[in-house]
């Protein structure tokens, strides 16, 4: 396929996903007692576009269903059928196929056999809700997935088909049928006896046979399907387009029309292939866990390439060409200005000039940063379904409020919050809420609410998961986190520290019978992902009154606050989020502890001290004792301070990775350029941390 | 063996620069560009033959010293080493030399495979490629150590920034 046409494809996938995006959000947004005849509409014409695409892209199965469900949609919208919550389910169930579809045919694929059996189901339902047959659809699909396939060159169709099994008491004339087809173009049959049972439990009176098809024919595919319209039910008939002409046909396509082997055999064949990793394993050169962490790992690629693309608002790029137009007039502005640079009025022009270019530079700046951003309305919108989905599986009535859809997130992070946020949902609706009786006994509403806020404070993104539940059992957790080992027996540890728990690893999963279980099944990935995006958790929780819990993110992973020092003659960066404070230390606070480890007594607490210089090993020309500037600094609930030798300032740095040409480095997060062009590099607090303790360790 | 091999190819360009008073060259094609004024950020741990990382227009390039790789001893306090930017299966280095003198073009014919330099030898024979003899100015030939860079970097260590990249 030309480029052209992949990225066509691309675009199609896109949209149709949008367009399904926005059926769900349609209906799940619908008031069923006063059904808005404009929101029919909009899933009318969703649907119709996706149908419409499909077929002109080529993707006749997706089309094929996509006819279903906007032709269960007409008679809804004429005002012949009620909108149901039962239909407005099936329909639910529709959408997801759509992207089932979308998916497959995405990765050209076609469904899987489980699916179709779904479909299949679906579109029974789909039909049979409507108390009356559905008129038909004379303005077809069919006929228009089959133009496509003329439009590609369509040689005809690969048919399977199994006869009813009352095909004989029903007086069906099969022969009938071949006839009819071979008037359509050339026909070459393969019978497949292999459904027909051992002869003792054979029902003479049942169909078992079957056949595999070629028919060569321009003819569309409705005309086709018109051929075995009476003995079509379910599943029993496929017809799929045979590839075009031109294409390279499959070896199994060529032993067919060649060989004459039949289609069933090449189907047995090819299920008794094994997939690579399964040879591998049989073969004792791999571990079954090996294969299944490579396939993961390709399955993490394919999505990454997936989801490369960035659609951007075309305001914000308008934005960027004005702001590049401006730019080109500063720089005339300028050169102007320097050829006069020795008058006064030159010099004025110049600042001038200088002045408006940093304003400039740094609105170019934030701009372009912009575009990484999209709105966390796209990590939200899914939540509407689930927690629907969830309260109906669950027997709770539930509402979902969202606040800010419209807070911008760096790309990066909204799919990195996907897994967090499903987490915090999901567990605030099974766990966090009560029952419906519980919530009645103690004077609650029956409708429990969630509440999904983001909003942007200062630096950094607020996004919170409340519910209005029971919220957490502290004295559980405590009971919970000494059993557990996290905590010493006797401490007293804060409220806050208490509900901080819930997050480790394996907190709760083991107990699935205290009231707070669940509440840390995967709780640990909310953490892991959040910390990698250098976010933070808090939570508030009060008994009988609800949960809330708050992530904490900062406003961009391209640009960090830092505060640069020096240590010997090198200059690092501090994220500014780890550090606590800075101060001079006092000779008198510092203390030995077996000789070498300096710890320092800061109003009441021990916190050790880091040599910066010493853990890093830069070379530098000064005395140890001189060193008197502490750091504190504050990761994963420990402290330390690092000493170091000058405080350099407070900068917002843009960090550069150091893993494109060179390689990680421990202790190091990153690096970034100063304003006089030399590398600076980004400390990993919480690496560096751990690499003191392990230095402490081996010292020890 | 290469000299009959390249005897069918055009005429080489190759970029010759100094390390240790020894005349060494590298391919043209290889070299990206050269860095005469760059401050190295050094990073810490980092083996000595690959002591930090320089500022290439924003980006961060790895440098490596030469003089460590192959064992040369510390560059002379007077001279201001010059670094050359290549690139080498698809990441950008920076590598440390003395001075760079000459873009040459060689006979292909007059590359000679080098001889064995025995086990000992830091630069071993695995990252020449080849020898050259040019006509020096009074008169004596000089000769010309061709370096190998993909194989120079493919080599131990070195090889770990290849893994780290996956």
């Amino acid at each position: 396929m030309s480029d052209a046409m992949a990225q066509f494809r691309d675009a199609f996938f896109e949209e149709a996903t949008e367009l399904a995006d926005g059926m769900e959000a349609t209906l799940l947004s619908m008031d069923l007692s006063a059904v808005e005849v404009e929101d029919l509409h909009t899933l009318f014409r969703a649907a119709h576009s996706i149908k419409g695409n499909a077929a002109t892209f080529g993707f006749p199965e997706v089309a094929a269903f996509t006819h279903k469900l906007e032709s269960t949609l007409e008679p809804v919208r004429q005002g012949d059928r009620p909108l149901t919550p039962d239909l407005r389910e099936l329909l639910l169930q529709g959408v997801d196929l759509i992207r089932t579809h979308l998916y497959h045919a995405r990765r050209g694929e076609s469904l899987p056999v489980k699916e179709v059996q779904a479909q299949a189901a679906l579109i029974a339902r789909l039909q049979e809700d409507a108390g009356a047959p559905l008129p038909p659809m004379p303005s077809a699909p069919t006929t228009a997935a089959a133009k496509s396939v003329t439009m590609k060159g369509g040689r005809g169709y690969s048919i399977r088909f199994e006869a009813p099994l009352d095909a004989f008491r029903r007086g069906v004339n099969l022969e009938r049928l071949f006839r009819d087809l071979a008037k359509l173009g050339t026909l070459q049959t393969w019978p497949d006896l292999s459904r027909i049972p051992p002869v003792e439990q054979l029902d003479p009176e049942d169909c078992h046979l079957a056949w595999d098809v070629r028919l060569e024919t321009t003819h569309p595919q409705m005309d086709v399907e018109e051929v075995f319209e009476f003995v079509a039910e379910g599943d029993n008939l496929r017809i799929q387009p045979l590839a075009p002409e031109g294409s390279v046909p499959t070896l199994g396509e060529i032993l067919q029309t060649e060989a004459g082997v039949s289609p069933a055999d090449i189907r047995e064949a090819l299920s008794q292939q094994k997939r690579l990793g399964e040879l591998l394993v049989d073969m004792g050169k791999v571990q079954p866990e090996v294969v299944n962490k490579a396939l993961d790992q390709q399955q993490k690629k394919r999505n990454q390439a997936e989801a490369s693309t960035v659609r951007v608002a075309t305001e914000k790029i308008d934005r960027l060409v004005n702001l590049v137009g401006e730019l080109v007039i500063t720089q005339a502005m300028l050169a102007q200005a320097s050829q006069q640079s020795n008058t006064l009025q030159g010099e004025e022009q110049m600042s001038a000039a200088l002045l408006q270019l940093d304003r400039q530079t740094r609105e170019l700046q934030e701009r372009v940063m912009g575009i990484r951003m999209v709105p966390v309305e796209m990590v939200f919108s899914r939540f509407p379904r689930m927690v629907h989905e969830l309260g109906k599986q669950l027997g709770k009535d539930v509402e979902l409020l969202m606040e800010g859809q419209a807070t911008e997130l760096d790309k990066t992070f909204i799919e990195m919050l996907v897994d967090p946020l499903t987490h915090l949902v999901r567990n605030a609706v099974d766990h966090g809420m009560e029952t419906k009786e519980e919530r009645r006994q103690s004077g609650k509403a029956a409708m429990g609410s969630i509440a999904l806020r983001a909003s942007s404070r200062g630096g950094s993104i607020h996004i919170e998961v409340k519910d209005d539940g029971k919220g957490l059992n502290r004295d559980r957790i405590y009971q919970k986190a000494l059993d557990r080992g996290l905590l010493a027996p006797g401490s007293r540890p804060s409220d806050e520290e208490l509900n901080l728990l819930i997050f480790e690893p394996g907190f709760s999963t083991v107990e699935q019978v205290s009231d707070l279980s669940g509440r840390g099944v995967g709780m640990d990935v909310v953490k892991q992902n959040i910390r990698t995006l250098g976010g933070r958790i808090e939570v508030e929780s009060e008994p009988g009154r609800g949960t809330l819990i708050r992530l904490v993110l900062p406003l961009t992973l391209a640009i960090l606050d830092g505060l640069t020092v020096r240590a010997g003659d090198e200059t690092y960066v501090f994220p500014l989020a780890s550090v606590l404070e800075s101060f001079q230390r006092q000779a008198a606070d510092v203390q030995t502890v077996k000789g070498d480890r300096e710890v320092i007594s800061l109003r009441g607490e021990f916190i050790p001290v880091i040599r910066l210089q010493h853990l890093l090993g830069v070379v530098g020309h000064r005395d140890a004792a001189e060193r008197t500037l502490l750091v504190l600094v504050e990761s994963e609930g420990r402290r330390a301070a690092m000493s170091v030798d000058e405080l350099l300032g407070q900068q917002q740095v843009v960090i550069k990775s150091l893993e494109t040409h060179y390689k990680r480095v421990e202790g190091i997060s990153g690096a970034t350029i100063l304003g006089d062009g030399r590398v600076a590099l980004i400390l990993d607090v919480p690496g560096l941390m751990r690499q003191e303790a392990g230095m402490a360790a081996a010292g020890a | 063996m290469a000299s009959t091999e390249a005897s069918s190819q055009a005429l080489q360009q190759v970029l010759c620069f100094a390390l240790a008073g020894e005349a060494y060259a590298l391919p043209i094609l290889k070299v990206r560009e050269i860095q005469a004024q760059a401050t190295i950020t050094r990073i810490p741990k980092a083996p000595p033959y690959m002591p930090g990382v320089i500022n290439l227009r924003g980006a961060i390039v790895p440098i490596l010293e030469l003089r460590h790789r192959f064992s040369l001893g510390e560059a002379p306090e007077d001279t201001r080493p010059v670094i050359v930017i290549v690139e080498v299966q698809g990441r950008t280095l920076g590598i440390r030399v003395d001075s760079v003198s000459d873009v040459l073009d060689l006979d292909p014919n007059a590359i000679r495979p080098a001889p064995e330099l025995g086990t000992q030898s830091a630069l071993g024979r695995e990252f020449i490629s080849g020898l050259a003899s040019l006509p020096g100015a009074t008169g004596s030939d000089t000769m010309l150590i061709l370096l190998d860079l993909d194989r120079l970097l493919s080599d131990g260590e070195l090889s770990a920034l290849e893994s780290a990249a996956v």
